[in-house]
């Protein structure tokens, strides 16, 4: 193959003036140094996230404020078994397709979420069904067996 | 013990494997390299679950490219050293990234709810047999969306046998950023146009900075395509290959990248002289999206343009077409120009460009026909336009500045008198 990467992308059109080489400089690094300059005070703001997720032993997800209860991760976790899927019951619904599911999800992996046949229903915020087997509950939750 | 060591040998690993693809000085052999790697490792892990082991890929791909590296790589005509002030800037950002990594688990909604979800569940059955890349209880972690990023933060989690500590796959996303920033700073080169510095201001910007340790796959896929883009331009020197797997890499990583890299492949196309390598390019980044989309087309998994989620609050289409196109050039052109964001990389990239001698060529293309496959992506959005604008329009943007600042590069290596070639 020929060496095309010596030849300029974009050539020269006739008639205009070439800017000096200092003028291009100057443009480049005073973007740069403004791009670093910006920069200083937004690394400062991830460090001091990150200090804030270091302080409340945030592991696995960094929400703040999370949108469930660790103690309710926590029951699940204990209740489910290997292979098992979970479903959530909040006063929005039955598995509602918002930020708690997938958080929950997430922080349960590898139990799946499966609304239509759960081996584990979460409730919160909504009382649980009477007659299956409480295996867990805490404040706003319930954890059945259905 | 076994997350540190998860984090080291899923970004070591892939960087001394790519490495062997670079031939040239230290920082484009390690920076370039640690990218090529990683595209290798995770567009390998996603092969190999895709055919029902990820280890078996990962392990394969590593193996295969530590062979074929040396067989690929190709000694450039010169042994041009990048200005030590700019690595060490980009090498000390870098290492508080990854400093910073050790304490920070998976933060941001997409991160959680998509990307390391995907992440976890390839993990945890070591395939995409996961009910996540099939149920519809799933449908908003867009099942559709290429895998490569959460097929490689797999292997970590994998390796690290705990599906709950999130870090190693922060230190993974700061081992990318700060290897392409090493890669990309490599390739504006010592004494090439002093304008391959706009690049560096590109990757220095703060909104990429953050949004690469966001856990979202913009960053990743935007830093596959710059350092995939200028690599194809410096094909002359480097061989094709690294710019070709780059370019995969960034179709793999995210929908958008699917359409940015088919916009680079297409401007370089027209261009005669460079016709050859868009041509890898182009085979390249069509044989490493046909995993992907063999497996959507026989699982039915539709993006949302085509399948919008059904019961969705926000699924609206509430505007036509002629409607959208100001709001969505307007808030573009608001993220682009927020100097807490980017500085002032988008005004002084325009007056790069209108200050030297300008003709269309690829890199223009690439940017304007990028930059059009957005919009037009927004122009279909099936959702509630404001709503689907603010919560992207300020990441989207990320990969088509790189673009720009790549093209007022090449415009003004273009016309400087003593510099030849881009970047």
């Amino acid at each position: 193959m020929s060496d095309p990467s010596s030849e300029p992308p974009g050539g020269a059109a006739p008639g205009r003036r070439v800017p000096s080489k200092g003028a291009l400089t100057a443009i480049a690094i005073a973007a740069v140094l403004t791009a670093l300059g910006v920069l200083v005070p937004k690394l400062s703001s991830l460090t001091t996230e990150t200090r804030g997720f270091a302080e409340l032993y945030l592991q696995d997800t960094g929400r703040i404020p999370q949108p469930l209860p660790e103690s309710l991760v926590a029951a699940a976790r204990r209740a489910l078994r290997t292979g098992e899927a979970f479903s959530l019951h909040t006063p929005t619904g039955a598995c509602p397709r918002e930020e708690r599911l997938y958080w929950l999800a997430f922080r349960l992996m590898p139990h799946i979420a499966d609304c239509a046949a759960p081996d584990v229903a979460i409730y919160w915020g909504v009382p649980a069904p009477a007659g299956p087997e409480v295996v867990a509950t805490g404040r706003g939750f319930a954890i059945v067996r259905p | 013990m076994r997350p540190f060591l998860a984090a080291l040998v899923t970004t070591i690993v892939p960087a001394i494997v790519g490495r062997r693809f670079v031939l040239g000085s230290a920082p484009l052999r390690w920076g370039l390299g640690g990218v090529i790697g990683i595209a290798l490792l995770g567009w390998g892990t996603m092969v190999g679950g895709l055919l029902g082991s990820a280890e078996a890929g990962a392990a394969a791909s590593m193996v295969a490219a530590w062979f074929a590296g040396p067989r690929l790589a190709r000694a450039p005509g010169h042994h041009e050293r990048p200005p030590a002030a700019v690595i060490a800037v980009v090498v000390g950002v870098g290492a508080l990234l990854l400093g910073l990594s050790f304490w920070r688990p998976v933060p941001g909604f997409d991160a959680w709810a998509i990307w390391s979800l995907k992440a976890k569940a390839i993990a945890s059955t070591s395939d995409f047999s996961s009910p996540v890349f099939s149920s519809d209880v799933y449908e908003y972690s867009h099942r559709d969306y290429p895998p490569l990023l959460p097929a490689w933060q797999a292997t970590a989690y994998r390796l690290s046998g705990d599906l709950r500590t999130g870090w190693p796959t922060q230190f993974q996303l700061a081992f990318l950023w700060t290897s392409a920033g090493v890669g990309i700073a490599s390739l504006v080169g010592r004494r090439r146009s002093a304008l391959g510095l706009l690049l560096v201001a590109w990757l220095l910007a703060p909104k990429l900075v953050t949004e690469a340790m966001s856990g979202y796959a913009d960053v990743p896929m935007a830093l596959f395509l710059i350092a995939g883009t200028a690599a194809l331009l410096r094909a002359g020197d480097l061989g094709v290959t690294p710019g070709a797997i780059l370019l995969a890499a960034a179709a793999v990583t995210k929908t958008e990248g699917l359409v940015f890299a088919a916009a680079v492949v297409v401007a370089f196309l027209v261009a005669r002289r460079y016709r050859r390598r868009a041509l890898v390019a182009g085979a390249a980044v069509a044989i490493a999206f046909a995993p992907w989309a063999a497996f959507t087309v026989t699982h039915g998994l539709a993006g949302d343009l085509w399948n919008p989620p059904e019961g969705g609050t926000h699924v609206a289409f509430d505007r036509d077409v002629v409607e959208r196109f100001p709001i969505v050039i307007r808030s573009f052109a608001s993220q682009a120009t927020k100097p807490g964001s980017w500085g002032i990389l988008l005004p002084a990239a325009v007056l790069a460009v209108a200050l030297t001698r300008f003709r269309a060529g690829p890199l223009p293309a690439a940017f304007l026909l990028a930059t059009a496959g957005l919009i037009l992506i927004y122009l279909l959005t099936p959702y509630d336009l404001d709503w689907h604008l603010s919560r992207s329009a300020d990441r989207v943007v990320v990969a088509p500045l790189g673009l720009l600042a790549l093209a007022a590069v090449g415009t003004g290596a273009a016309t400087s008198s003593d510099d030849q070639g881009i970047v």
